[in-house]
């Protein structure tokens, strides 16, 4: 029943801070893998049972974890836990900051991710790759010490604030930490390698025939990109955008660490429920909340994009 | 709270430099090891030795523990194998343990915030005849006081030569300019007390805490607090010159002061609190972990632990060596005032106490 909500000791790397709302995750990616599935199995039926150790899996260890979290938030002890919304603004609040913290790292991470993708689409074989396990390293260390070093980097007496004060640049010190500025910075690092994967995954299904074709007919080289490359790479774009958005919202270490004490993500509400004060209802309910909305959220999304396209078929 | 005195959430730097893999392996040693005791031994029945799984918070104390009590208890008693775990602090586990039926810890290091009130059902009474229960602060028939830990006024020994004695001192931001630094919790580690200490509250008169009056009193120095995420934070913000000023705990003071920072700790007006031994309901090797928090706790062994690691005993009548390293460090025997975190009160308004945290950062 832990598992549902959150488990706040195993080893904070990625996928376990992602398990705070693994929920949300889960769902939306068991959601388009049983549409996939559907789909491949009319085309190769038989090929279509390969699918169902891995359906299982989902079903098992995320279907019904979400439905027990569920089911706690309604009957530990009651469904008054979702009172705790009337009770104090601070819930209701922290569901606009993460949503706001989702979007603004998702738009990062699409502007630091989009050239880098690029790059390692256009180079050579030998340079993508040395691009590629750049953007792997970060997974070789644990969350907790990469947002540590960032805290080492970007408070007060940090290095930043402290190398451009004996410049003589700035007298006090920039505000770059325990604000939404240090979680996004905090939170684009820990998640650019999810959007450059998927840019990059998409890109490599372009045609480059296209480009060059455009490129032949008299397209300048920046309008062969904004005309062509650019809308087919739409799909990667997608693809990263849901996969980092939807992350995001299960963070709790690194706002708890970089960012404002003041406004607290949703994720930190529900390890203080859980594990600060033994509330499995409540943190159950606040992870309903945050499951709903977001599939509400997403679902809201992909009426603007068909989310065939995110896996990649043709529309 | 979670995490105490010895701080879960960050490593510290000495750990960080070491990297964070070899850290993480060491953590999930433990686990590996009690899974295959708990497989492999099945418990007293087999014949082979006793296994006790006990479960502390990992670290430097859990260390300190398995040297102090465990290691000598194995020597004594070769019958009995005892395999540890960690993240003992995370109350959720040992609720979801004893819920679950699957109760994998037989003895569980605790603090002052788990084992009172409806916490007691998912606790084995203890053998109150075996065990000095009732002897320390806070001691029951479910818990019993192991050590005691005590959060402090600390400060750069450097920087500030002439710290501030009280926590009115601690409060003027005229005296002493810069930033002060709390752990962020909702639990025992000394926000109101030393609020309502600064505002005049006599010490033996803190409880219950008058909430709204410490929130008066910390509003006056809000723009210049900083909130730690970890209780090993507090004390690194002070090594880094982030902060002139904190309130610590004195054991992390000491373990950063070990690693060459110059910090000192203030014995006045500190607060003090307790560990306490504890068996999950369900525990599958109970009478073996009985006769382990006999030893661990009782009068002649209980100040062991604090000749190597600086908290004081939680038997009254345990006396820690005056000459080891830790002594400065560790709340026994020192002058100045006290006052003990009331556990009950806490347990009571824990959740009251962690909403107006939440909407007075907030304002």
């Amino acid at each position: 029943m832990a598992e549902a909500v959150i488990r706040p000791n195993d080893p904070p790397d990625a996928p376990t801070v992602a398990a705070a709302s693994g929920s949300a995750a889960a769902s939306t990616v068991s959601t388009v893998s049983t549409v996939r599935t559907a789909r491949t199995a009319r085309r190769v039926p038989g090929w279509g049972l390969l699918a169902v150790p891995g359906i299982a899996f989902l079903l098992l260890f995320f279907g019904w974890p979400i439905a027990d979290m569920a089911i706690l938030s309604l009957t530990e002890p009651s469904p008054a836990n979702y009172a705790v919304f009337a009770e104090s603004p601070v819930y209701r609040d922290a569901y606009v900051t993460t949503f706001l913290v989702a979007v603004v790292t998702t738009g990062t991470c699409l502007l630091l991710g989009y050239p880098y993708a690029y790059v390692m689409h256009a180079s050579g074989r030998r340079l993508a790759l040395v691009l590629g396990f750049f953007v792997l390293l970060p997974f070789w260390s644990s969350i907790l010490v990469r947002t540590f070093a960032w805290s080492v980097w970007l408070q007060d007496s940090g290095i930043v604030n402290t190398a451009l004060m004996s410049a003589g640049v700035i007298d006090e010190p920039l505000p770059l930490i325990r604000n939404a500025l240090g979680t996004t910075i905090g939170m684009t690092h820990v998640l650019l390698p999810f959007m450059v994967l998927s840019l990059y995954a998409g890109m490599r299904r372009i045609d480059p025939d296209l480009t060059r074709a455009a490129k032949s007919l008299g397209a300048s080289p920046l309008t062969a990109f904004r005309r062509v490359f650019l809308p087919l790479s739409k799909a990667g774009i997608y693809a990263g955008s849901l996969i980092v958005f939807v992350i995001s919202l299960g963070f709790y270490l690194t706002p708890a660490i970089l960012g404002d004490p003041g406004e607290p993500l949703v994720g930190q509400l529900i390890v203080e429920q859980v594990s600060g004060q033994l509330e499995f209802g409540v943190g159950g309910a606040l992870g309903v909340v945050l499951l709903v909305s977001t599939l509400v959220i997403v679902g809201a999304g992909t009426r603007l994009v068909d989310l065939r396209t995110v896996m990649g078929y043709e529309e | 709270m979670r995490d105490h005195e010895r701080g879960g959430l960050r490593p510290t730097r000495r750990q960080m430099l070491r990297g964070g893999l070899g850290g993480a392996a060491l953590l999930a040693m433990p686990q590996f090891l009690a899974g295959c005791g708990d497989g492999g031994g099945g418990g007293s029945a087999g014949g082979g030795p006793t296994t006790v799984t006990f479960a502390s918070n990992g670290g430097a104390l859990q260390k300190a523990q398995e040297q102090a009590y465990l290691n000598p208890y194995m020597r004594a008693n070769p019958g009995i194998k005892i395999v540890q775990d960690v993240g003992s602090t995370d109350y959720a586990r040992i609720e979801a343990m004893v819920k679950s039926g699957l109760v994998t810890w037989d003895l569980v290091d605790v603090g002052g915030d788990f084992g009172t009130g409806d916490q007691e059902a998912l606790l084995e009474p203890l053998d109150c005849g075996l065990i000095d229960c009732l002897a320390g602060e806070g001691g029951t028939k479910y818990r019993v006081p192991l050590h005691r830990y005590a959060s402090v006024m600390g400060y750069r020994t450097d920087k500030t030569p002439d710290p501030p004695k009280t926590w009115a001192e601690w409060f003027d931001l005229d005296a002493y300019p810069g930033k002060r630094a709390f752990f962020r919790v909702s639990g025992p580690t000394g926000i109101y007390e030393s609020a309502l200490l600064a505002d005049g509250v006599s010490i033996d008169k803190l409880f219950p805490l008058d909430v709204d009056r410490a929130f008066r009193k910390l509003d006056t120095i809000k723009s210049s607090l900083i909130w730690a995420p970890s209780p090993t934070d507090t004390v690194r913000l002070l090594a880094d010159g982030e902060v002139t000023l904190a309130s610590v705990f004195s054991s992390q003071a000491y373990a950063m002061a070990q690693d060459g920072a110059k910090i000192g700790v203030v014995w006045n007006e500190y607060g003090l609190g307790s560990d306490y031994l504890v068996i999950p309901k369900g525990a599958k090797n109970k009478d073996a972990a009985m006769a382990l928090a006999a030893y661990m706790t009782g009068a002649e062994r209980n100040a062991q632990l604090s000749n190597i690691y600086p908290v004081a005993p939680g038997h009254p009548d345990a006396r820690p060596d005056e000459s080891a390293s830790t002594y400065d460090f560790l709340p026994s025997g020192k002058g100045g005032t006290s006052f003990a975190y009331d556990s009950r009160y806490y347990a009571d308004n824990q959740k009251m106490l962690a909403r107006r945290l939440n909407e007075w950062l907030k304002r």
